[in-house]
């Protein structure tokens, strides 16, 4: 999937399931993947890791400046939504 | 150094004696260590001096056992946090953490043993210090009696999925409606168990609170839930977890500036509690915050002191996420560093 096709759904996401979000700038932050140390450090064996993967951050100026984080995969598949505590 | 042998425990404290005599008076080493000798069974005090900050590091990793406790005595003008860039990038320039102590990897998420800070407030008299640490201490165990549950109602679902793995009897409030401001200051009288809270907090302001749910009505969307009077006494044995942001923020705060503060000096033995932004799911499966503090419950039950409890906490997040997904991502690890606990790490529960 385009990365523009990527970037469509994370919009559609937040306009139907976070409406509060929407509007807001939507960053793209490099995720950070080197786990082999600590993978090393558990004596585990890191699981299949997905091909390519895109983090987004939006960020709500209300009054805590609730943050939305978003991992999804190349497919288009989120792994992970959640929010500034 | 002479080391005790065939005790359960071994219990390390870390302070900085010239900061501590300056801030408070002369004898005051002498006071706390009193204290250690008094609840503890066998105890290696360390001094601490900033220009041998890796030094003393090194020689706590190399001395340190499976059964070490590593006690942190002091807020940050006497005893520094580590300050780490913040893994993510959501306003937080750093994160300030204890992981420096017990972290050894390269990314300082991994802890080796426990460790837990025992801070002291802005304002805070000798004997008020004393006084508190003396009843932190001397808090062995941990009664499962009772139970209170505090959540952002936009949160509750994700956060009834945690409460569930908290023993006692006892609800978990949503906010809105629950607020202390419409509902008055929640009063604790003997309480035995633990607090679990799943709110807001900031590092300026000196509550923690509420949000509403999309589909709710409220005056405020964003109602005050607890503040700092919320817990100046009423406790017996007791622990409080929370996983709103800030809320271990302790940095040039007094007691009423600061929940933390004021919740250790009121009676609360133990705290599991986040120094910078947490993060969290609205909908179980739970990640983040909730996955760590439902870890750690786990552990607590399993027989372990509170310490010991975030030390396999930690190592089970870490664990989890890198086999489920192949690695850690930003947030987890921003989790692993701001995670802390203040109070008495060798806390356990009563059988």
């Amino acid at each position: 999937m385009k990365k523009s096709d990527i970037i469509k759904i994370v919009k559609e996401t937040i306009n139907s399931e976070y409406p509060q979000f929407d509007g807001f700038p939507i960053n793209e932050e490099k995720i950070n993947m080197s786990s082999a140390q600590i993978a090393k450090k558990l004596n585990i064996k890191a699981g299949k890791r997905h091909e390519k993967l895109y983090a987004f951050t939006v960020i709500n100026n209300n009054k805590f400046s609730n943050i939305l984080r978003l991992v999804i995969d190349e497919n288009g598949k989120f792994i992970k939504i959640s929010i500034s505590k | 150094m002479v080391r005790k042998r065939g005790f359960a425990q071994e219990v390390f404290v870390l302070y900085n004696r010239k900061a501590l005599q300056k801030r408070f008076t002369d004898n005051i080493i002498e006071r706390i260590q009193d204290e250690f000798v008094l609840c503890c069974d066998n105890v290696i005090f360390i001094e601490y001096e900033d220009k041998k900050r890796c030094d003393i590091r090194e020689y706590i990793r190399k001395i340190s056992s499976d059964k070490t406790h590593l006690i942190i005595i002091g807020n940050d003008n006497t005893l520094p946090f580590e300050q780490v860039k913040s893994p993510v990038s959501d306003g937080d320039s750093i994160v300030h953490t204890d992981n420096f102590w017990n972290c050894f990897d390269r990314d300082m998420i991994i802890p080796d043993f426990p460790v837990a800070r025992i801070p002291h407030d802005k304002n805070q008299t000798a004997k008020s210090f004393i006084s508190m640490l003396s009843s932190i201490l001397s808090v062995k165990h941990l009664n499962h009696n009772e139970r209170l549950g505090i959540t952002a109602s936009i949160w509750d679902k994700a956060a009834g999925h945690v409460f569930k793995t908290i023993k006692g009897t006892g609800d978990i409030l949503n906010s809105p409606p629950f607020s202390v401001g419409r509902d008055g200051v929640l009063a604790f009288e003997s309480f035995n168990g633990c607090i679990y809270c799943n709110v807001h907090g900031s590092d300026t302001l000196e509550g923690w609170y509420g949000q509403a749910k999309r589909s709710e009505t409220f005056d405020d969307d964003f109602p005050l839930a607890l503040m700092p009077e919320t817990f100046v006494s009423g406790f017996e044995s007791a622990m409080l977890i929370s996983e709103a942001c800030y809320g271990g923020f302790i940095i040039d705060k007094t007691m009423k500036k600061s929940i933390a503060l004021s919740a250790l000096n009121g009676g609360i033995a133990c705290e599991l509690i986040s120094t910078s932004t947490a993060y969290g799911t609205f909908f179980p499966p739970v990640s983040e915050a909730d996955l760590l503090v439902e870890y750690f419950m786990k552990n607590i039950y399993n027989n372990q002191s509170a310490g010991m409890a975030l030390v396999k906490a930690k190592r089970e997040f870490a664990r989890f996420n890198i086999k489920e997904n192949g690695y850690l991502d930003n947030d987890d690890r921003k989790t692993l560093l701001e995670f802390t606990l203040y109070g008495n790490p060798l806390l356990m529960e009563k059988k």
